[in-house]
């Protein structure tokens, strides 16, 4: 049993509000991704669940256990800092045994629990060095495994990957992947990579100006984004707006009129929406007859391996789309452009909530 | 071209050594000189043409080893700095530490006092402790001298020690925390060693400052308590003839524990910053 359970947790730094009562259930065995632009209060709400800010109303359980007010040491919890935080006078071994010296196990059982979590991550040939003398990735491999050490109930990692560099990201990302595979421990990680929160949880949370904008399974957030905000934090490139008035089934937008009749969804309650279509959904071959077509000249082409990244300016308004690399057209050539109507997102302009009814 | 400029940057380079030789020259002759003055007679100090070679003679240091007031005022040097510093870093690493972490209006207050314990000219401090000691019956103590040198000691450590302290990462801090260590195991097994040879650098300075301090100890001492620089000061009251050799002896008696704790210290803290 190691859910955690966050009831209507606040933050204020004097006058100054950061975390406007956080709710969230996060399952036994479950890895929970915070996810948000700096400032949005994810690193805050961690640094609550380990204790090392105070909780200033609201409560936090961990394991069934009220740790609202407990000691980090206290909550059975291990932490993964960004700046890896390893003991600097202090060789990897020792690193390691550091946390298992106030554990009152003996001196045997310390050797055996470091050597196998040492065999885990692969890290015997650098027992005996300081932190200084690795490099990043290293450092952050000994500070993993000073966290597992411990067998905690709770895994909480904040920006692990944040000071590595992009191979070693991807590397330890998967390392982090399979770890929670094989050792199912509950885990928070915080992070403002989209591509480490879709790729590590099993749900997330979108955090935005201290409040969740939305919880659920990348699959969810990506293909149900519940507000604009979410839509456009989610996905690359992002998501094209097309902000503009609706009235029934017709659409009156920047790039002109259409009607949305194969899309359902509920009437803006002002008549101002946006529409939203990410650019892997427009396609320059028509699918189905209800296709949205906008015409428009290529202005800029972003070859990207396998795939290639245009814009079009259609009638003012510039469309991103990325399509298969043959398609690739020279800047300036004029295309039509097929909008799915299936994919397409709407949204109230004014609350800016999803009005899609899927 | 590339020639030329290699040529001019080793020009650039001499000239600056050649000026770097001449301010350490200026500033290391006078010492070097009062070294081969102490190992020379009278009668090679006086002449009028500088004498570079002569045959040395250690009846200077013999003479201020053999003074008892020498000997006194060794003692009393050692054992007052001795306190001072192990008090001032006692109280004062712990202190630092704690304002390190007190982010408040009120910490800035109280490192701003600390600091302004050396704003004052030591006279200023000197003539009331004075009445105050002589009052409580501690004038020409050890006791009374050691506590006032705490004042220096303990405000220079403080001081110095909150940027060692502050250096320290506070995630390291936190992991310890993490780890389930309490506030005291954090000070002790985290922080102190890793601020460790930033704090080393400030008991070093409190040292120096305590050891060569003059004034103070000038208008808190008479007799029984003098400490070694006012008892060297005496050698120049030894009637007319000033005794250059014996002055010189005891300028170099003087030195040298600041400069063996300095260059041991600085060998031991070369290692701790290279590891």
């Amino acid at each position: 049993m190691s859910n955690i359970t966050c009831k209507k947790l606040t933050k204020k730094y004097g006058d100054l509000q950061v975390v406007h009562g956080f709710d969230l259930d996060v399952k036994d065995e479950e890895f929970i991704v915070f996810l948000g632009p700096s400032g949005c209060g994810k690193s805050t709400i961690l640094r609550m669940m380990a204790g090392l800010e105070d909780v200033t109303t609201g409560t936090l359980e961990i394991g069934g256990r009220d740790v609202t007010t407990a000691e980090p040491g206290e909550r059975g919890v291990a932490m993964v800092f960004q700046n890896y935080a390893l003991y600097p006078h202090m060789t990897v071994r020792k690193n390691i045994a550091f946390g298992l010296r106030r554990s009152g196990l003996s001196a045997e059982e310390i050797e055996t629990k470091v050597n196998d979590v040492v065999k885990m991550l692969a890290l015997a040939p650098y027992l005996d060095r300081k932190p200084s003398q690795m490099s990043g990735g290293q450092q952050q491999r000994v500070a993993i495994a000073r966290a597992i050490v411990k067998t905690p109930e709770v895994f909480l990692f904040d920006e692990p990957l944040s000071n590595l560099d992009a191979k070693l990201r991807q590397q330890l990302r998967v390392e982090i992947a399979k770890l929670h595979k094989q050792l199912k421990t509950t885990t928070v990680f915080v992070t403002h990579d989209q591509l480490e929160a879709m790729t590590l949880a099993d749900r997330i949370v979108l955090m935005n100006g201290g409040n969740a904008e939305q919880i659920g399974t990348p699959q969810e957030i990506y293909t149900k984004p519940r507000t604009l905000f979410v839509a456009d934090f989610i996905g690359s490139p992002s998501m094209n707006f097309l902000p503009g008035k609706i009235d029934g089934v017709s659409a009156d937008t920047s790039v002109g009129k259409f009607n949305l009749g194969a899309a359902s969804f509920a009437a803006p309650t002002s008549g101002s929406a946006t529409l939203g279509i990410r650019p892997q959904n427009i396609s320059l071959v028509q699918q189905n007859d209800t296709d949205i077509a906008l015409k428009g000249t290529v202005v800029f082409t972003e070859y990207l391996g396998n795939e290639v990244m245009m814009i079009v300016d259609c009638n003012g308004t510039e469309v991103s789309i990325v399509v298969n690399a043959n398609d690739i057209l020279d800047e300036g050539t004029d295309v039509t452009l097929f909008l799915a109507q299936d994919a397409l997102h709407i949204f109230d302009t004014d609350s800016g909530l999803r009005l899609n009814n899927d | 071209m590339g020639a030329q400029m290699a040529k001019r940057i080793t020009l650039g380079t001499i000239a600056a050594r050649l000026a770097l030789v001449c301010v350490v020259i200026f500033a290391v002759f006078p010492v070097i000189w009062t070294l081969l003055n102490s190992f020379k007679e009278v009668v090679d100090i006086v002449t009028p043409t500088p004498k570079l070679f002569f045959s040395p003679t250690l009846e200077n240091f013999q003479y201020v080893f053999e003074r008892p007031s020498v000997r006194l005022g060794l003692t009393n040097s050692g054992i007052v700095v001795f306190s001072s510093v192990v008090i001032g870093a006692l109280f004062g690493i712990p202190a630092a530490y704690a304002l390190a972490h007190m982010k408040s209006r009120m910490g800035e207050e109280i490192k701003f006092f600390v600091l302004s314990l050396r704003f004052l000219p030591p006279v200023a401090v000197a003539i009331p402790l004075m009445s105050i000691y002589l009052d409580l019956g501690l004038y020409d103590t050890r006791l009374s001298l050691t506590l006032t040198y705490v004042l220096l000691t303990l405000s220079t450590i403080i001081w110095l020690s909150i940027p060692a302290f502050e250096r320290v990462p506070t995630n390291i801090e936190e992991a310890a925390r993490l780890d389930g260590y309490g506030p005291y195991a954090v000070f002790f097994l985290v922080a102190l060693p890793v601020a460790g040879p930033s704090l080393f650098g400030a008991i070093i300075f409190s040292f120096i400052l305590v050891w060569n301090e003059f004034l103070i100890a000038l208008m808190l001492t008479t007799s029984e308590a003098k400490t070694l620089p006012i008892v060297a000061s005496e050698f120049t009251l030894l009637g007319r003839n000033v005794p250059w050799g014996i002055l010189n002896a005891s300028v170099i008696v003087l030195s040298i524990p600041p400069l063996i704790f300095l260059g041991v210290l600085s060998g031991f803290l070369n290692r701790m910053f290279k590891k």
